[in-house]
């Protein structure tokens, strides 16, 4: 193994050991099936140890690149796959999440997770990727391929879709959540 | 509004994968990748492994799960096919006419069902704790004579030749190293109890002389077994978390990647069975001996950190050393655990309560010196110390040794 191989190695090592987590928890979220995440997030980094081997020097954002061979290997995973509808999460998938802590106090959070099952897809989507895995809106502009001040607007009206759940949430239970 | 929502996130943010799932993905990665040498592929025919598949799934479910459902199947199988004096004979001593079926058919029988060779070290140490609570009894009954000590010493040495041999050759197979470990530390605390117990016995005042000498000689005998399988574990601790068969052909960088992350999820995993182990045991034990167990713990798991720390700056070297000093100090532990435990077993057994804990003070004190103490402070002139373990931890470049192998192997 030459020195470029090593130093190669050693950055991979270091990529995965920095964005494993907010890989795996990316495809949990939109298969809703932790094996399965876990399957594709190993699949990922071999996709992204190749790309690396071919096009190291053009690789500018690392993290928007891993992102991106994420995105897309969700989509070929989809695509192959014929007994489940894209990107529909089990039913109850968020408040799922809860279960293992089942505190008074986080149940009463589960009522508000159950909120991001009634998103779109799409308004779920920047919400975890700019909250949950802090993106910054121009690498979810780079890898949503829209405009940042695009990114900005959706965030913005899936925050707002939000809001107005929960209020009807808090009208329907009569309790603040 | 602001509030639930960043509680949410946070919960969000909390799903990920657990420590050793991300090790055992990233070892996988690294071997996809070409980048570690991949496993070899058994050629084995396949009616072969399907027949081995149900035959190991059989002996998993209804052999070997226990100790108990073993014993009990053997006795069934010797019930059937010997009749029942060999089920009586299951607790004849030495001098008792049915000793001689107990060591010849039923023992033999037994060995049969050994066929691994986890199962046969498993065996050895099983036959060697035979012997011992033999022995125990002996002095108990006041009919211990030098001919039938030396006799049990012999059975005793030649067991534990067999066992040191058998468990040197299973920390070198494949995932195996962890349960040779495992057994030797259990070999060592037999010994120790049944040397606590048998001291005590010693000392006391009705024991006649000649039973008494006889045990001295005896305790003696079985000092330097335990010094001999205590330093046996140093290489077979050494072999925890390696995989032997690619250090030959790995080239060196990676190598130091594979065995830190290896040695780092052998030493995690050792510690947590360790620690859900202790949860079990823990109401068997006194304070004090708790009180030591925590320190141990709590030393391996600041090297568990530190290893950590070093595998992100890419010091494979250090942080290897690192997690083998977790499985040093763990195995300590372990160790500490159940001598009590068997002792106390044994003294439950023959109806008798010694408040004397098995301890290993000095082991603790010499190794890495970063301050956790003992803090109970009790001393105790019964203290079984040890010595064997001191300098443990620190000397990590001992050669793989393969242990001498007796050619004549009738039971195992």
């Amino acid at each position: 193994m030459n020195a470029k191989d090593k130093k190669r190695e050693k950055l991979f090592v270091k990529l995965y050991d920095t964005y494993v987590d907010s890989i795996f928890r990316f495809c949990y979220f939109k298969t809703g099936n932790k094996e399965t995440a876990k399957d594709l997030t190993q699949d990922i980094f071999i996709k992204v140890f190749n790309r690396f081997v071919k096009i190291e020097e053009e690789i500018q954002n690392h993290k928007s690149f891993i992102y991106t061979v994420a995105k897309n290997t969700i989509i070929d995973f989809w695509r192959k796959s014929k007994s489940v509808t894209e990107n529909q999460l089990p039913e109850g998938f968020f408040e799922s999440i809860i279960e293992e802590d089942r505190t008074e106090t986080m149940l009463d959070y589960s009522i508000f997770l159950s909120l991001l099952n009634k998103l779109s897809e799409a308004d779920r989507e920047v919400i975890l990727l700019r909250y949950v895995d802090d993106m910054s809106s121009k690498d979810m502009a780079s890898l949503l391929n829209e405009r940042e001040n695009t990114i900005l607007v959706r965030i913005s009206r899936a925050k707002e879709k939000l809001r107005d759940l929960l209020k009807t949430t808090e009208n329907n239970n009569g309790k603040r959540i | 509004m602001e509030k639930e929502f960043k509680f949410v996130i946070k919960i969000l943010k909390n799903i990920k994968l657990s420590k050793n799932e991300k090790l055992i993905m990233r070892i996988d990665l690294l071997k996809q990748l070409n980048i570690l040498e991949t496993k070899q592929k058994d050629i084995i025919n396949p009616i072969f492994n399907r027949f081995n598949y149900y035959f190991q799934d059989i002996k998993n479910n209804y052999f070997m799960i226990n100790k108990n459902k073993f014993v009990s199947f053997v006795v069934i199988f010797i019930l059937v096919f010997t009749g029942s004096t060999s089920v009586l004979a299951e607790k004849a001593i030495p001098g008792d006419l049915l000793y001689g079926v107990k060591i010849s058919i039923n023992e033999k029988i037994a060995s049969i069902f050994a066929l691994s060779k986890e199962e046969k070290t498993e065996w050895q140490e099983r036959l060697v704790e035979r012997r011992l609570k033999e022995a125990q009894k002996l002095v108990f009954n006041n009919n211990f004579d030098e001919t039938t000590r030396i006799s049990l010493e012999n059975k005793i040495k030649n067991h534990i030749d067999k066992f040191s041999s058998n468990a040197t050759e299973l920390s070198l197979e494949k995932d195996k190293s962890l349960n040779s470990s495992d057994l030797n530390i259990k070999l060592q605390a037999s010994l120790k109890a049944y040397e606590n117990v048998l001291e005590n016995f010693s000392e006391d005042v009705a024991i006649q002389d000649d039973t008494k000498q006889e045990t001295e000689k005896l305790l003696v005998s079985l000092g330097e077994y335990k010094d001999k399988i205590s330093f046996d574990n140093e290489n077979l601790e050494l072999n925890v978390g390696i995989n032997l068969e690619n250090v030959s052909t790995t080239p060196v960088v990676i190598v130091d990647i594979t065995s830190a992350t290896t040695k780092q999820i052998a030493a995690s995993d050792l510690l947590n069975e360790t620690k859900l182990l202790y949860q079990k045991e823990k109401i068997n034990l006194s304070i004090n001996i708790q009180n030591k167990i925590d320190n141990k713990f709590a030393l391996a798991e600041i090297n568990l950190q530190e290893g950590e720390k070093l595998m992100t700056s890419f010091d494979y070297v250090n942080s290897t050393d690192k997690f083998q000093l977790v499985i040093n100090e763990t195995n300590e532990a372990k160790l500490l655990m159940l001598s009590n435990v068997i002792k106390g077993d044994i003294e439950d057994d023959i109806g008798i309560e010694d408040s004397n804990d098995i301890n290993d003070d000095d082991s603790l004190n010499d190794k890495e010196g970063d301050g956790i103490e003992d803090d109970i402070g009790i001393e105790d002139s019964n203290d079984i110390n040890d010595d064997s373990l001191n300098d443990k931890g620190n000397n990590l470049n001992i050669d793989y040794s393969i242990g001498h192998f007796d050619d004549d192997r009738e039971d195992n």
